[in-house]
């Protein structure tokens, strides 16, 4: 017999049991699976004891004696001294065993002779009798035998005990030892050897006249057992009634990407991550179960290791630069462990009036033992638009020109051409200018992370990185320094400090605005025939500042540079094992700057032109939780308790002023104000389990916020929740075997979320008293109201119900889950145009109501999983989600009092965010080429009346894709491995902004290829109408007028991410000191396949209102295409 | 009991902290923002925010008013290719989106400042006089803003015959509520009793006329009698501010809209002087008004987007090339090739003031309405329209004699009114009067005075189930 502490090599076992304690959750859920196999020898072999006040030790060695049991344990798990009094006549060793451990904390894993005792992981095990029995008779010994010898350890390499051995087909075998070694006679005719565990994958070698066998048993995880933060707290996944979605570092690592968030692209039910434009280092647009606000942000909650974390980008006093800038890009993705997104109202209710868009709680890394472990990894890409623009080049431009100019009545030579140009002089150039501002962007990123202790009590984990990330634009690349020290010190066994701190510097290099001389005049404002010099050297300006992106981009240097620190501290104390408390305090701080220079080539005055804008965001952040957990009999309770206060302070300032190097430059501060709010909230959760299959919990939230008004200082955000772990019903298991349906769990919550992100002290009525020079009248100074109170503001409250079923089947080979949600958002925030007869032009009030409704199912399949890792596996992940978003209730407010997003975006009654409201565009009159609309009641009709009473705009298309979701399929075979993430969309429409500009309108704007399906001549069949030099041609007065002609459908599949990649093995690395090596490529966009015609469907266009983001993010407008990245990765540790 | 004395210590912390709502007010901190209880507590609170209200009506006769009226009316032309709000407002299809949102905004913007006032005025410790004087003021600006909304955005007076017709919201305090428009016959009534109480209680000077006077109010009380066709009240107040104001005619043209000295060939010209209210800049501060005429601005560094009519300028301005006005307020560019256009040069200064009401437009409406009102006055008309000739040209060579007829006078005041007070935005409110007034055959630029494009549309969002957009033309 061998028990641990006679090795008394702590270390060594401290993780072996680590192991065991988490398949012992494992067990759980198959153990019963096998509990119906007969013949066991637990079953055949029945004991009996008579002992009194015997220690635990002594019945141990006992049953040993009268048994073939061995027992395996760690010492300091079972107290073996406890005197214990036996009476037992003729009875299975678990009737014993569940007597023997009744009380305490631990569990037991029978696995044929081998009995391991572990401690249960969590109070909620406790009373669990876990067995498992495998199918074996005894061994009985043969003739003409050979005696083979090996070792099995796990995918660590470390060894693992109790392992059983058997040779395949017979009923010969034994275990592992301590060591995890083995040594059994086996007839000489024997082929395979077969190797299983509890919990880890049978692996069937065959012998081939080998004498000494090395197996790596890997672990068969179907994640129940997996661990899921709920926010302040974590959970068993098993036992969450929650609607959580998980992405771990794993899923992180194989990706090539910039901030984190753009991990979750594709990955999770319900999550829509759209990410930015192609520019480098740009922010995502992410929404949780559809989109529940109007003039509110509805970007989520994200809680970086329990703290809320500041991450409202338009805070920054950031113009756009045609990127949505990205404060979450300081933290390094490496450095995180695990990403959540809590969902329902039973995860993310206790949140509160900050819960209802949804909550993103990132874990990072954290020290993992004593033992040093270093990695290292580097990324190498290669950077190139996923599309190029289809824009044309000078000789289409011309004729086209001049097709327009003869349609319109004209003859001969076209006139007045744009740029100052003559017909003869545009003829020699041809300027390609996307290709000018455009080149193969370099991307590289270093990682350098170690985990060690220092001393026995104190950990270490600490990070190192660099990321220059250069995007395909020219001048434009992302930067980030960042390093993360975190510390974790276990002064006694009741109390751990923990320690974190991270630095982080980012600095973007900005090129202009799309729209003025940036990216998108090349695709716009920028003609082919326009040359970038002039004959004497001079850029070209004959066309504006607009129409040279090349000059813009070389006279102009903007950058975005963000410092950021997050600092926290906690304390953990456990006075007795039932009851813990803990203290955390945090500062999370950040400056933004917002630098640039201007040429005076680019300016009217004489003088170059320089500002900078800086932000400084202060967010202060203490917690105390008290989380109290016991059980009486089959009742299982937690209860947690908690105070939580936020403060955060702007401040900012902005100096610009024309540079002169020769004298001291004026300085010229714009102080942006102070910006402060708080949050006070008291909060409370009690989860409750009966006989480990009913599940019940309640939580409660009070939060207090400055920015909620004097009648509405605190909101109550309660929630209730159901679960019941059906599969562990018996009748259940009469239906279904358990070899199919390994688990089955019903869910259902319901509650009340909120959302407060509204601009601060709008419940206030204010004067403005400006002091500056020329807000003075007639020399005296002013002062104006410029809001009126409203105290009765408040959150956005969410009604949330979730009912959802997760099944595993076949012992984990397929696991599932399907929910169906619906949100009911009621005193939506509206910045409504109150009526302008009052002098006020807008206030922020609780007026709409708002319906999310949908469905979200993922599913995840081993298809193939072999009996090793070299085996070949594959598996697949498939997630898809619906959304069916409407308004319901505006308060009786008109689609104007409201005002529109971007590009006649609306919010109407009955319709989803941000429909298109335009006039309807029916068809091209085949006679004389013109345009022929919709009124009202669907006639066609020429002429185009856009608003009021008469006035022909009607819905004609959402922005809301019907679903969206992601496939992922990962092959692996002998240490390699292809993983392939497909993402898709159906159902949104793109309202293409530029579209109207660059087709079939003949002005100062480029031309697309797409739009030569245009009318020539009388019975032309076209898609868009004849060409024209002026837009009353097509029926309006005005020249860009929004019809449905542009809106076109957005849906699309895109391979986000293809990833190639090899293990090397560990022989190789054996002489190199590397635990483990991993090389691989990947591919980032490579594919798309789709019917938009313009660049990129899938767009997140830049807006610095988060109305706009809402509404309107996919009204593109010049917005330049994601990148295309090829990369080469290369991942060691020692 | 342990754990139960941790759990309800955890209670009382936090119900100590929930007793601390406190923490929970933060006040903007901003030195620039003052909450609205410690706003007005001073005279020189009061006199600030009546102040901002002055300072908001540069926002509506700061040339946006003006502006959206001329390009109503027969004088203007405007740039080719431009798309904005005013081509919608020339072209005579104003719609819900393009409009002049600003005259309509501001003015309300102005009047809520003054009513904030008046609501707030007696909980401040101020000198009876001085009182009634500041509400005098308020008094004025309301009725001013209220004027320019109505002829704006209504008919004209006498559009119907009991005036019931769509006015515009009258809105005489601060409540925050919808309200449906008045007619214009209520409107024109709270103008007058707003300009009649400024009447009595203002100071027959204050602020070098930039801020409001008697007469100031009485030279509004004249335009808004002239607009109505009461043409013997507009007589007597006209005649009342010219004869008894102690202005006079500003010896030249140019220094109508001067905000300080200015020289022109070692000749120096001071600013206005005959202006009875005025909208002022202040260079030393670098605070102008009247910037939203830059769309007439026409130099070498400005295409203006507004210009004068063509035909009008050959035929009509430039008929007598000894006119002072000719060189003093035109320019011609690119002259003779197709893209010749013909700017205003008027409003070319950054730093100008404004004159709302002077002796000049003053002794216009006394012209026309010594010869409208019961007892004609020949004479007097004569007078002051011989005044203008002889500014303009310098001498009396076209000057009216007494023998002309009653007729061909008020067309002689008509045409020199045009001439004189050209992208000031008086022409075409006398179209709408005259035709109202029932002058046969009057045209517009094409249209009926009463074409439903004349009137501009409200702004989308007033659109409600009280408010009554304006008729849009088809």
């Amino acid at each position: 017999m061998n028990y641990y502490e006679e090795k008394g090599d702590f270390l060594k076992y401290l993780r072996k049991t680590m192991r065991i304690m988490r398949l012992s959750l494992f067990l759980i859920v198959i153990s019963t699976a096998m509990a119906f196999s007969a013949n066991s020898y637990s079953q055949n072999t029945k004991l009996s004891l008579d002992l009194n006040k015997a220690t635990v030790k002594e019945v141990l060695k006992a049953i040993e004696d009268q048994s073939e049991y061995l027992f395996f344990y760690q010492k300091k798990h079972v107290d073996l001294n406890r005197q214990v009094t036996l009476h037992v006549t003729e009875q299975e060793v678990e009737t014993i065993l569940n007597q023997l451990f009744a009380g305490t904390d631990n569990i037991y894993v029978i696995n044929d002779r081998q009995i391991v005792i572990g401690v249960a992981p969590r109070r909620e095990l406790e009373k669990q009798a876990v067995r498992l029995n495998v199918n074996m008779k005894p061994v009985i010994d043969q003739p003409q035998q050979k005696e083979i010898t090996g070792k099995v350890t796990d995918t660590d390499r470390l060894p693992l005990p109790g392992v059983s051995v058997i040779v395949k087909g017979t009923t010969i075998g034994t275990v592992t030892n301590a060591d995890g070694e083995f040594s059994l006679n086996i007839p000489l005719n024997a082929e395979t050897l077969q190797f299983s565990f509890v919990g880890m994958k049978t692996q069937e070698i065959p012998i081939e006249g080998k004498t000494v066998i090395l197996v790596i048993l890997e672990e068969e995880t179907i994640g129940l057992e997996e661990v899921v933060a709920i926010g302040y707290g974590v959970q068993n996944k098993r036992d969450v009634v929650g609607s959580i979605s998980k992405v771990g570092s794993e899923d992180i690592a194989g990706k090539q990407i910039v901030s984190f968030e753009q991990a979750l692209q594709g990955q999770a039910a319900g999550v829509s991550v759209t990410q930015g434009t192609g520019m480098a280092g740009s922010g995502s647009v992410v929404r949780i179960r559809g989109m529940a606000s109007i003039n509110a942000s509805g970007d989520p909650l994200y809680v970086v290791d329990g703290i809320p974390i500041s991450q409202d980008m338009f805070g920054l006093n950031a113009t756009t630069w045609g990127m949505n800038p990205n404060p979450l890009s300081s933290i390094n993705p490496n450095d995180i462990e695990s990403i959540e997104v809590l969902k329902d109202a039973a995860a993310s209710g206790i949140y509160g009036s900050r819960g209802s868009n949804g909550v993103i709680i990132i874990t990072t890394k954290k020290a993992k033992g004593t033992q040093l472990e270093i990695n290292f990894s580097t990324k190498h890409g290669l950077s190139t638009p996923a599309n190029n623009p289809n824009v044309v080049g000078t000789e289409n431009w011309m004729q086209m020109y001049q097709e327009a100019w003869e349609n319109d009545g004209n003859t001969g030579v076209p006139q007045n051409l744009p740029g100052n140009l003559t017909w003869e002089h545009a003829k020699l150039n041809n300027t390609d200018w996307w290709k000018e501002i455009t080149h193969v962007g370099y991307k590289q990123e270093y990682n350098l992370s170690a985990s060690f202790g220092v001393t026995e009590k104190l950990k270490a984990y600490i990070s190192g990185s660099y990321n220059n990330n250069e995007s395909y634009i020219k001048r434009n690349a992302f930067n980030r320094y960042n390093g993360k020290i975190n510390l974790l010190y276990n002064p006694t066994p009741k109390l751990t400090l923990t320690a974190s701190t991270m630095l982080a510097n980012t600095k973007t290099d900005l090129v202009g605005d799309p729209w003025s001389g940036g990216t998108g005049a090349a695709m716009g404002t920028a003609l082919p025939i326009y040359p970038i010099r002039n004959e004497d050297g001079t850029y070209f300006k004959g066309a504006g500042n607009d129409a040279n992106p090349v000059m813009v981009s070389d006279l102009m240097d903007v950058f975005n540079d963000e410092t950021r620190t997050i600092n926290s501290l906690s304390i953990n104390y456990v006075p007795i094992k039932k009851l813990s408390f803990s203290v955390s305090g945090a500062i999370d701080y950040l400056k933004f700057i917002n630098d640039g220079f201007q040429d005076k080539y680019l300016r009217s005055v004489d003088g170059d032109y320089i500002w900078k804008s800086q932000t400084n965001i202060f967010n202060y952040n203490y917690s105390a939780i008290g989380t109290y957990n016991t059980s009486i009999e089959e009742n299982e309770i937690v209860f947690m308790l908690g105070n939580e206060m936020q403060y955060s302070k702007t401040t900012g300032e902005r100096n610009e002023y024309d540079y002169d190097p020769e004298s001291t430059n004026p300085e010229n501060l714009i102080d942006y104000g102070i910006q402060e709010w708080r949050f006070l909230s008291f909060f409370g959760r009690l989860n409750y389990k009966y006989k480990d299959r009913y599940i019940a919990q309640v939580s409660l939230r009070f939060d207090g916020s400055s920015r909620f008004g004097a009648n509405n200082k605190f909101g109550t955000f309660p929630t209730f929740a159901l679960g019941w772990i059906a599969s562990e019903e018996k009748f259940i298991k009469e239906i279904i075997s358990e070899d199919v349906l390994s688990f089955l769990k019903f869910k259902a919550s319901y509650g009340y979320t909120g959302n407060s992100n509204i601009p601060n002290y709008e419940h206030l009525g204010t004067y403005v008293t400006p002091t500056n020079n020329s807000s003075y009248y007639n020399n005296m100074p002013v002062r104006y109201p410029s809001r009126y109170s409203n105290p009765d503001l408040k959150w956005e409250i969410t009604k949330n119900l979730d009912l959802a079923v997760e099944a595993q089947f076949w012992g984990g080979r397929v696991a599932a889950e399907l929910a169906y949600f619906l949100k009911r958002s009621e005193d939506v925030f509206i910045n409504v145009n109150i009526s302008q007869t009052t002098g006020f032009r807008d206030q922020w009030q609780n007026i709409a109501k708002i319906r999310n409704e949908g469905l979200e199912f993922n599913i995840t399949t081993r298809n193939f999983v072999g009996n090793s890792l070299r085996d070949f596996r594959w598996t697949t992940k498939f997630n898809i989600s619906t959304i069916d978003n409407k308004i319901t209730d505006l308060g009786g407010l008109t689609s104007e009092e409201i005002g529109g997003g971007a590009n006649d975006t609306r919010i109407l009654l009955g319709y989803p965010i941000g429909t298109m409201r335009m006039v309807r565009f029916s068809r091209i009159d085949t006679e004389d080429g013109r345009p022929i609309y919709l009124d009202r009641e669907g006639n066609e009709t020429k002429t185009y009346i856009f608003a009021g009473e008469n006035g022909y705009a009607m819905p004609a298309g959402k922005l809301i894709p019907d679903f969206t979701g992601g496939i992922t399929n990962t092959f692996e075979y002998k240490g390699f491995s292809l993983s392939a993430l497909f993402i898709f969309s159906y159902g949104a429409k793109l309202y293409d902004a530029a579209a109207k500009r660059q087709m079939t309108l003949m002005s100062n704007w480029n031309f697309r290829t797409d739009g030569f399906d245009r009318w020539q001549k009388p019975g032309d069949d076209a898609k868009y109408p004849r060409l024209t030099l002026d837009g009353n041609n097509w029926g309006a007065s005005e020249q860009w007028f929004n019809t449905s002609m542009w809106i076109y459908d957005a849906s699309y599949i895109r391979l986000k991410n293809l990833s190639f990649s090899y293990d090397i093995p560990s022989k190789f690395l054996k002489k190199t000191h590397l635990s483990s090596a991993r090389i691989s490529v990947t591919g980032t966009n490579l594919l798309t396949f789709t019917n938009f015609p313009g660049i990129d469907p899938e767009v997140a266009r830049d807006f610095n209102d988060a109305r706009d983001r809402n509404m309107s993010p996919n009204a593109t407008y010049l917005t330049i295409p994601q990148e295309k990245i090829y990369s080469l990765d290369l991942n060691i540790s020692f | 009991m342990k754990n139960n004395k941790s759990i309800i210590l955890l209670i009382i912390i936090g119900l100590l902290l929930n007793a601390c709502e406190d923490i929970l007010e933060i006040n903007p901190s901003s030195s620039e923002e003052v909450l609205e209880a410690n706003a007005l507590k001073t005279e020189s609170d009061i006199e600030e925010l009546l102040n901002s209200a002055y300072d908001a009506l540069s926002g509506i006769y700061g040339g946006t008013f003006q502006r959206s009226v001329d390009l109503l009316g027969d004088d203007m032309t405007f740039k080719p290719g431009v798309t904005s709000n005013l081509v919608n407002i020339y072209k005579r299809f104003s719609t819900v989106y393009f409009t002049d949102h600003d005259t309509y905004t501001n003015s309300y913007v102005s009047i809520m400042r003054v009513n904030t006032v008046l609501e707030n005025i007696d909980n401040i410790s101020i000198p009876g006089d001085k009182k009634k004087e500041l509400m005098a003021e308020c008094f004025f600006i309301r009725a001013i803003c209220h004027f320019a909304l109505v002829r704006l955005y209504s008919q004209p007076y006498n559009y119907t015959s009991d005036n019931l017709h769509k006015g515009i919201v009258l809105k005489t305090n601060t409540k925050i509520e919808l309200l449906a428009r008045n007619t214009v016959e209520e409107v024109y009534k709270q103008i007058e009793s707003d300009l009649k109480t400024a009447e009595n209680d203002l100071p027959a000077t204050n602020s070098d006329f930039a801020r409001a006077t008697k007469w100031a109010a009485k030279a509004f009380l004249a335009q808004l009698y002239f607009q109505k066709h009461d043409y013997d009240n507009a007589f007597t107040m006209s005649n009342d501010v010219v004869s008894n104001s102690g202005l006079q005619l500003d010896p030249s043209h140019y220094q109508r809209f001067l905000s300080t000295s200015d020289t022109i060939d070692s000749e120096i010209y001071f600013p206005s002087s005959e202006a009875l209210f005025k909208l002022v800049s202040t260079p030393g501060r670098n605070k102008t008004v009247g910037g939203y005429f830059d769309e007439y601005k026409a130099d070498e560094s400005n295409i203006p987007n507004i210009r004068i009519d063509p035909d009008l300028y050959y035929d009509v301005i430039s008929a007598n090339s000894q006119d002072k006005r000719l060189h003093l307020w035109y320019k011609i560019f690119n002259a003779n090739q197709d893209n010749e256009y013909i700017g205003c040069t008027k409003f070319n200064k950054s730093f100008k003031n404004i004159p709302l009401a002077y002796i000049t437009e003053q002794k216009f409406i006394r012209a026309e309405s010594a010869l409208l009102k019961q007892s004609v006055n020949k004479t007097i008309a004569i007078e002051d329209l011989n005044d203008f000739r002889e500014r303009a040209f310098g001498d009396e060579s076209r000057n009216v004699s007494s023998d002309i007829s009653e007729e061909n006078l008020l067309i002689a005041i008509h045409k020199e009114k045009r001439l004189e007070l050209i992208c000031e935005g008086f022409r075409t409110q006398d179209l709408k009067r005259r035709g109202s007034g029932g002058e046969s055959g009057l045209l517009v630029r094409g249209v009926s005075w009463d074409y439903p494009g004349m009137v501009l549309q409200i702004t989308a969002s007033e659109a409600n189930e009280l408010f009554e957009l304006n008729e849009e033309p088809q």
